[in-house]
């Protein structure tokens, strides 16, 4: 021990030993730290996008039924969810009279929710409906005006 | 003699420590962040694909959903109808909603894969009309998002006359009975004596039986109904067929019309 005292040499070896190992530890746990934020961000941005995915493959709905309302002016078309996740949907008509409603209507699943769109039909018009969810699915169907 | 010349060497060496310290800690960001993020990723895209095949089974079954559906008054006059459901697929159909023109009534009911049933009576007082004639279009919505038309559409009902038939040339057979357990045996011939149907039917705790009976032309028509379970008893019927009226509904209530 006095010898090693005594050396003042045999000291700087172990001292830059010593603060090699320190930077080394140091900058391995940063690296291993930043790798380890960045896969756990990278994963739950890669399940939201795959979950976004599934959920628009498990949707389902149709067009159940349509009906014009000669008095009040409105077409009511039934929408039923039979998938596995709540839709939003937005209805547009088109042929002989024009009309939306794009307000996202919320169909939970399971569910039957009537939309009513507004706008001026004859008897005998034919519409073209569009039912088109906020995840890009759609339906079409036809419509022909009858006396109600 | 490599391994003593190597840890000589590592141990003269002053950064011998600090390689093995990063060398482990780049082993450790393997194992822990990139190797787990890998598998993680390939669990994800299963369930992605999983998703799919389920889907796709969805879609399939839904596609091979068939119903024969046929609507009918319970008597000339009655504000009930039933439905007359035959299953003809080979899963279970679930019932979620029965249409009538622009109304609907939430219903419940299983039919498994080729069985058949009666719903209950199903009361539509509040939308038959009280004057003039109108037309009842009837549909079911099953849980699978198919719908199936009644193949009597459209029922007509005038406030005067009652209950009459459709567009098609058909005889709507209804036998009315206390719930319970029968054997019918219904045939009908046409006056050529051509036996132009014959089916025998088991009916279990229903009250109603309906057959939809689809004929060639105008003509007429001689209906016969036996039952079978216990003493045979027998209802007869003619009815006759014209341009005029193409569809006619008959009645039979068991036991009282039957000998």
């Amino acid at each position: 021990m006095r010898l090693l005292i005594s050396n003042r040499k045999a000291l700087t070896p172990v001292v830059a030993s010593i603060i090699l190992c320190g930077v080394v530890l140091t900058v391995g746990i940063s690296v291993w730290s930043y790798t380890y934020s960045i896969t756990r961000s990278l994963e739950d941005n890669y399940y939201e996008k795959v979950k976004r995915q599934i959920d628009a493959v498990s949707e389902r709905f149709i067009v159940e039924h349509i009906s014009y309302d000669n008095t009040s002016s409105v077409l009511n078309v039934w929408v039923f969810n039979y998938g596995e996740v709540d839709v939003q949907v937005d209805v547009y008509v088109r042929g002989d009279s024009e009309g939306r409603n794009a307000t996202g209507i919320l169909i939970p699943n399971g569910q039957i929710v009537a939309v009513s769109v507004s706008l001026a039909a004859e008897v005998g018009d034919e519409l073209s409906i569009m039912v088109i969810s906020r995840r890009q699915n759609i339906v079409y169907s036809t419509y022909i005006v009858s006396s109600s | 003699m490599s391994t003593r010349l190597i840890l000589s060497h590592l141990l003269k060496s002053r950064t011998a420590i600090s390689t093995v310290l990063g060398m482990l800690i780049f082993v450790g960001i393997l194992f822990t962040c990139v190797m787990p993020f890998f598998l993680y990723i390939n669990q994800v895209n299963s369930l992605y694909e999983r998703k799919i095949i389920e889907m796709k089974q969805f879609d399939q079954e839904r596609s091979l959903e068939k119903l024969d559906v046929y609507a009918y008054p319970l008597n000339q006059s009655s504000n009930q109808i039933s439905l007359y459901i035959k299953n003809r697929s080979p899963f279970t159909v679930e019932i979620v909603r029965i249409w009538i023109n622009d109304q609907y009534i939430p219903y419940s009911i299983q039919i498994p894969g080729t069985n058949e049933c009666t719903t209950d009576p199903i009361d539509i007082q509040d939308i038959l009309p009280h004057e003039n004639v109108e037309s009842f279009y009837i549909k079911v919505t099953t849980a699978r998002g198919n719908m199936f038309p009644s193949q009597t559409n459209p029922l007509q009902y005038s406030s005067d006359y009652g209950w009459s038939g459709g567009h098609s040339f058909a005889i709507n057979l209804v036998i009315e009975m206390d719930a319970g357990v029968y054997n019918f045996i219904i045939s009908v011939t046409s006056s050529n004596g051509t036996t132009i149907y014959d089916e025998e039917v088991w009916v279990l705790h229903s009250v109603s039986l309906m057959r939809k009976i689809s004929v060639s032309g105008p003509d007429t028509y001689h209906i016969r109904v036996v039952q079978t379970m216990g003493i045979d008893r027998t209802c007869e019927r003619d009815v006759q067929i014209t341009l005029e009226e193409p569809t006619k509904w008959v009645y039979m209530d068991y036991p009282e019309d039957f000998q």
